[in-house]
């Protein structure tokens, strides 16, 4: 799988990245998605994985209406795609140097660098502050330029995985282990991560609700609840939630 | 205080043990004891002491069952 990286960021993999060219074809998610063959649902979650790994917002748009009206791929968007394309053309060559290469399985181990991985929910930070103890340690991280993350980790990944005040890591949090509270009030809770933010979608199954969160600066986090809190919480699409989960519950990755 | 998670549990703290990171907290609910962890910033937060009554939260996700 060719994927991207550039400056240590992570990958972005060619299927959102024609994803993307379609956005600025078309104009907007939902007409995208069809061309690229995807369900708006899908088309919306790999848009917004997008946003949630870059520093600024590649897409701008209604993400969160039911037919996903207008949607413009930002400057940010469109220096991704044509990197992306660069890169790929650039990588083409390299690999038809290496394809007589008898040593075929280091190159593909290349591409499986770029992991995907289940977590709904990956944030690209900076790592501000850290905290040492005994056995864990306190990462703290800026996510977005209204919220911090908060992960605690073993000093032992720490540092296995170098992580260190200054380094961009990718926080990632399974939408399982994401709680909400409706308002704006933060609840009185221990969990550390309590991010404010407005309902941009709710996807209701037999028992889970699928909620997204618009947190500010193109980022949304995934909440899964069942549908039983949803409904008596009464959660609709533009309604204020803050998104809670505990520090414990942050897994940090670093490419 | 509305949340989404199914599981509160009222109950008396009888014990904190403080790390450096993290505290483990004791909480009687009703002659059973439920056994928290978190960090040693949310002890000092939520001003918590021996004797306070909590609400045990738990996300339904996070219960495991046993037969």
């Amino acid at each position: 799988m060719l994927g991207l990286r550039r400056e240590g960021r992570p990958t972005v993999g060619r299927d959102r990245i024609e994803l993307l060219e379609a956005v600025g074809i078309h104009g907007s998610i939902s007409k995208a998605a069809k061309a690229v063959g995807l369900s708006y649902k899908a088309a919306w979650d790999a848009l917004n994985a997008v946003n949630n790994l870059l520093p600024r917002p590649a897409v701008l748009g209604q993400t969160g209406g039911r037919q996903g009206g207008g949607a413009v791929v930002t400057q940010d968007g469109l220096a991704l795609i044509a990197s992306f394309r660069l890169m790929e053309k650039r990588l083409e060559k390299v690999a038809q140097m290496l394809a007589g290469d008898e040593d075929g399985d280091s190159f593909s181990l290349l591409w499986s660098l770029g992991m995907k991985t289940s977590a709904r929910n990956a944030f690209r930070c900076t790592v501000t502050e850290i905290r040492h103890g005994s056995v864990n340690c306190e990462v703290i991280m800026r996510l977005s330029r209204q919220n911090e993350l908060t992960a605690i980790v073993t000093e032992e990944s720490v540092a296995e995985l170098g992580i260190e005040v200054g380094r961009e890591i990718t926080a990632l949090v399974k939408s399982s282990f994401v709680m909400l509270s409706p308002g704006t009030e933060k609840p009185k809770v221990s969990a550390r991560n309590k991010i404010s933010g407005t309902i941009s979608r709710r996807d209701d199954g037999g028992v889970n609700s699928e909620i997204a969160v618009d947190i500010g600066d193109g980022k949304t986090i995934i909440a899964i609840v069942t549908l039983e809190s949803a409904r008596e919480m009464d959660l609709k699409i533009g309604d204020p939630a803050v998104a809670f989960f505990k520090s414990s519950h942050v897994i940090l990755a670093v490419d | 205080m509305k949340l989404s998670a199914r599981n509160a549990l009222k109950g008396k703290v009888v014990d904190i043990a403080k790390g450096q990171i993290v505290a483990k907290v004791k909480v009687d609910v009703g002659g059973q004891f439920v056994t928290s962890l978190v960090s040693v910033e949310a002890i000092d937060d939520l001003d918590l002491k021996v004797g306070d009554s909590v609400d045990a939260i738990i996300k339904s996700t996070e219960v495991m069952l046993a037969k």
